[in-house]
């Protein structure tokens, strides 16, 4: 291996661990809003007005809320995936299979993601009202997401690529 | 060895070549809708006289075109990387263009996040006469700024990845 390529894996693992706290704290921070705004501030909401709260409505309240963050909770995943790579890259795990596999799977949660604002939501909302068509809601931005999540994922490919291109140095020497 | 690279550069270059057409038709179709339905079609409503009035037009062009800014973002993004999936079916793998990737995109979903959480809904406040600051507080905006703050900083390790890959890949030719 040349010198060139071991000064730049030290740099590689340097910025890892630069950003690994940043990337785990952004991640928690963000789970926590996402659930508050889904569990925690109905729960408070109906605490607060306990006397005259209407229990049978909590239920369905919250299951909707969860339904119309799905789109953020997919993109969660992609954030949890994303902090996976910064610990992995951080410990020097770089060129693995997993960070490809990882890089590929944030993509993918940027398509579902599309898919999920375009035509699941919308669905399945249509089903919990007892109706059993299907429903589209063409946002420009979610399909734009999803074709981008495409190309994210091909930059996965080219990782596991460079996987293979290392583990090949490394027999050679 | 070698046949298993140039297999999967032509795996990579085959999915870019599927890619790209679709790139570029949502591009397309995407800003002829925010041209069209956001800024032309109020303005020709305007001349018609039939919705709006002058100024009324105006000021609808202004609120469509904040509420495609999150879009817009995502838009930009979609430009380049079609011009990337471009490179990438030609074959270019280990070229600038796959550095920038990520992180471009990773740029695109943090400002497409921002623009929807608090920079759309302060200034349309301002477009309807009311001044302060305002935030559209969704967890999907919310997650797109994480998401993207992520990719970019993914971007950068991309890049020295690509770099170290593509040194080896010249030293391995060598020895071959």
């Amino acid at each position: 291996m040349t010198l060139v390529a071991g000064a730049k894996i030290v740099d590689i693992r340097k910025r890892g661990s630069e950003n690994q706290t940043l990337s785990a704290v952004a991640f928690w921070v963000i789970a926590a809003g996402v659930v508050g705004d889904l569990v925690v501030f109905p729960v408070v909401r109906l605490v607060q007005s306990a006397r005259t709260a209407d229990w049978s409505t909590f239920f369905p309240d919250v299951l909707m809320r969860v339904l119309e963050s799905m789109p953020a909770l997919i993109l969660m995943s992609g954030l949890w995936c994303a902090q996976r790579v910064f610990g992995r890259v951080a410990e020097g795990d770089v060129f693995t299979e997993a960070n490809a596999k990882d890089i590929e799977r944030i993509g993918s949660a940027m398509g579902w993601c599309g898919a999920a604002v375009v035509f699941i939501v919308p669905t399945a909302k249509v089903w919990i009202d007892h109706s059993s068509t299907f429903d589209i809601d063409l946002q420009g931005w979610a399909i734009v997401l999803a074709l981008l999540g495409g190309a994210v994922a091909l930059i996965g490919r080219i990782w596991a690529l460079a996987v293979e291109i290392k583990t090949d140095a490394d027999q050679i020497i | 060895m070698d046949k298993k690279w140039e297999d999967a550069v032509i795996r990579a270059a085959a999915e870019a070549s599927r890619l790209q057409p679709l790139a570029t038709g949502l591009f397309v179709i995407a800003l002829l809708s925010v041209l069209g339905s956001g800024i032309a079609e109020p303005l020709i409503e305007a001349a018609r006289g039939e919705r709006y009035g002058e100024g009324e037009a105006f000021s609808e062009v202004a609120r469509n075109v904040l509420n495609a800014a999150p879009a817009i973002a995502l838009i930009w993004a979609l430009w380049d990387a079609r011009a990337y999936l471009g490179r990438l079916s030609r074959g270019e793998v280990w070229g600038p263009a796959t550095m920038q990737m990520l992180g471009n995109v990773g740029n695109a979903l943090l400002w497409a996040g921002i623009l929807a959480l608090a920079v759309v809904p302060t200034l349309e406040n301002w477009v309807n006469g009311s001044f302060g600051f305002d935030l559209r507080i969704e967890p999907t905006n919310i997650a797109l700024v994480g998401l993207g703050l992520l990719l970019s900083l993914i971007g950068r390790v991309v890049r020295n990845v690509v770099e170290v890959a593509a040194s080896l890949k010249q030293e391995n030719d060598q020895i071959v």
